[in-house]
């Protein structure tokens, strides 16, 4: 299991654990277990990141991506 | 009378649906946050009339946004029917809302939309299946068809809505609640499609260049460039040719009224003070109105705000504020009222706050053709210099801003904002409605907004001037009385006393600046804004002038916008004092430069 922050870019992966105290957003948004993530964008400063899910691109800070772990693979 | 309410994901084509059926304007675009409140209208139907409301798009019902608020808090206390729409692109987050609508509200019709992209990428729904797992109307069409409308309101009045009674997870906790209802949806779509609708590769090509690394913020820079670029030319082209039209129309009509001997104090005042300031504001504002809300339209029609959000907030994160801020931001350039009320896209007050404070010093469309104007006459020489000269004075005065937000920030003791925003699908933008929107409705209603104002305040200025007290005019005693504080900041009495009118729009300080000095003739013997010069108005003046129209109050729409959205008297008198204290002081030390720079060299 490895954090948002280190998947790679066009690595598919599956949501297992978000660690966050307030997450009802991200839930609302799709970010729930066993939902999968299948594209990664990162901004010129890797301060941003944006993913595809569900057919939408969720556009995420750092600080809330570390604290949401995935598993690799379809 | 029968009640309908629109629901839906953000960006599923609710306003749009809302607009078409009654007719109204409200603010559409490709990018979420844009329906802030409930929209409210009524339209007749086969003899039926209809009430519909529409509500901001939400993803979820559980107080976490301001929309979800407003949200939750009509279906709770309603007995509308609830029109549930679905993008077919995004099938699970749609079944997910419906479900949660479905906690509230009872009588439910679901519309999938988007079949033509569906079909194109051959996804098949099993809508008769899907029907039994709803347990409701489903109504699968493409928006975009011509009569859309109407097969979604005969299906609506044909079928009744079974009644049954969901929630066998409504006892759980939102987070267990939202990964079983999430899971069920995943499980609905897998059973009634045949597939899952993928994104057209080429838009995941333009993403990947517009959220890559080393390309975003390059091809960010270049499309604000040529927005800026656009703009200055129509402007510098066109400002010059509407004036002279202007002013031989005001001429002939003078002679005309002389000739005829229809001349008199009454006629005199309307004609050159209230039609003549009116003039002046059109010959100055319509040129880059009609670049600016074009370009503008066409980037939030196809999707690129909410992309520029995310490239620019590494960036504005070093001063404490995110790449939301860049989108009111960018609609104040518009409307700094719009600008306002687009920061309901904030989920904490205080942050909320800050972005509501930046957004004034952005220039505005009442601002900005001031800004060209004077930098066209007074600064530039040519059109390159033009267009360097205004792009830094605005990048200064966004610098300004994200200055003071940091400030704010601090002050409010704001943490690093949790930066989740929502990037739309890219849109074809369509031209006919890309004009109609921007030509016929937003720049049409800001034009006449300030013809109105700008006519009732060049009469107000023109009687002011012609009223003496023991022989002194009002307007030449208010001038004397600013006249010190207004040579300090490189400006004068009469600049000061234009400011002071523009508190009510302003796009009226440059013309009336001009009718005082000018001694009212604003378009008389063909004179042109250089004619100023003769009146001590140089360089340094014009230089000054800008600092302070972008460093200044925000107008009285801007103001009441403020108070209506924060609901505080104290933080909209602070929205007006903070940037005039700044505006006052970078003034006197930009004229105090000048002035040195200007002995040394000359």
């Amino acid at each position: 299991m490895v954090s948002l922050l280190e998947l790679k870019i066009n690595e598919n992966a599956i949501i297992k654990k978000i660690d966050i105290d307030n997450n009802k957003r991200l839930l609302g948004l799709g970010f729930v277990n066993g939902i999968s993530i299948l594209k990664k964008f990162e901004s010129f400063d890797k301060k941003m990141y944006a993913f595809e899910i569900n057919g939408s691109v969720i556009c995420i800070r750092k600080n809330v991506c570390k604290n949401i772990f995935v598993e690799v693979g379809d | 009378m029968k009640n309908l309410v629109l629901v839906g994901n953000p960006n599923v084509g609710k306003t749009t649906f809302y607009n078409k059926l009654t007719n109204s304007n409200e603010h559409t675009g490709n990018w979420n946050g844009k329906t802030v409140g409930i929209s409210e209208n009524e339209f007749l139907y086969k003899n039926q009339k209809y009430i519909v409301r529409d509500l901001p798009g939400i993803s979820t019902l559980e107080n976490s946004t301001l929309e979800e608020n407003i949200a939750i808090e009509y279906l709770s206390n309603t007995s509308d029917k609830a029109i549930v729409f679905i993008d077919g692109t995004n099938l699970i987050r749609g079944l997910f809302l419906y479900f949660e609508v479905k906690r509230f509200v009872e009588d439910i019709t679901v519309v999938i939309t988007m079949k033509d992209l569906l079909d194109k990428d051959n996804v098949e729904i099993d809508i008769e299946l899907l029907k039994k797992y709803l347990a409701c109307n489903i109504i699968y069409i493409s928006l975009n068809g011509k009569n859309a409308i109407y097969t979604i309101l005969e299906k609506i009045n044909a079928e009744k809505t079974k009644k049954v009674n969901y929630n066998d997870v409504s006892s759980l906790g939102y987070e267990d609640r939202t990964e079983q209802i999430y899971k069920k949806c995943v499980d609905i779509v897998n059973i009634a499609t045949n597939k899952v609708y993928e994104r057209p590769k080429i838009e995941q090509k333009i993403d990947t260049l517009f959220l890559g690394k080393k390309t975003g913020i390059p091809l960010t820079i270049f499309i604000l460039f040529i927005f800026l670029w656009l703009s200055i030319v129509f402007c510098n082209l066109f400002q010059g040719i509407l004036y002279g039209a202007f002013s031989h129309l005001l001429e002939n009509l003078n002679l005309f009224l002389i000739y005829i001997g229809c001349t008199n104090g009454f006629i005199d005042t309307i004609l050159n003070g209230g039609v003549a300031t009116s003039l002046f504001v059109a010959s100055v504002m319509i040129p880059p109105m009609l670049i600016f809300f074009p370009v503008f339209t066409i980037m939030e029609e196809t999707g690129v705000i909410p992309r520029i959000a995310f490239n620019v907030d590494g960036f504005l994160s070093k001063f404490h504020l995110s790449g939301k801020n860049s989108i009111s931001l960018m609609l104040g350039f518009g409307c700094n009222c719009v600008g306002i009320t687009s920061t309901r896209i904030f989920e904490n007050e205080k942050t909320r706050r800050t972005a509501i404070l930046i957004n004034n010093f952005v220039p505005c469309n009442g601002r900005l053709p001031m800004l060209f104007l004077l930098v066209f006459t007074f600064i530039a020489k040519n059109i390159y210099t033009s267009f360097f000269i205004i792009g830094f004075v605005i990048t200064l005065n966004i610098l300004m801003a994200l200055f003071v937000g940091f400030i704010m920030n601090r002050l409010y003791d704001n943490k690093e904002s949790d930066f989740v925003y929502e990037l739309p699908v890219y849109k074809k933008p369509d031209f006919r409605k890309v004009l109609k929107v921007s030509l016929l409705e937003k720049a049409t209603s800001v034009i006449l907004k300030s013809l109105i104002f700008s006519f009732v305040a060049g009469v107000i200025v023109f009687i002011l001037r012609n009223v003496s007290v023991d022989g002194v005019s009002v307007i030449n005693s208010l001038v004397v009385l600013l006249e010190p504080l207004g040579k300090l900041m490189g400006l004068s009495g009469v600049i000061l006393v234009a400011f002071i009118f523009g508190l009510s729009a302003n796009e009226i300080v440059l013309p009336i600046v001009f009718m005082l000095y000018t001694n009212g003739s604003l378009f008389s013997n063909n004179s042109t804004l250089t004619s100023l010069s003769l009146y001590g108005f140089n360089t340094i003046t014009a230089i000054c002038m800008i600092v302070f129209s972008l460093n200044h109050y925000p107008c009285f729409s801007a103001l009441m916008t403020i108070k209506k959205e924060t609901n505080s008297t104290t933080f909209t008198v602070l929205c007006a004092i903070v940037p005039l204290i700044i505006g006052f002081i970078l003034c006197i030390c930009v004229n105090f430069i000048l002035q040195i720079l200007q002995s040394l060299l000359f």
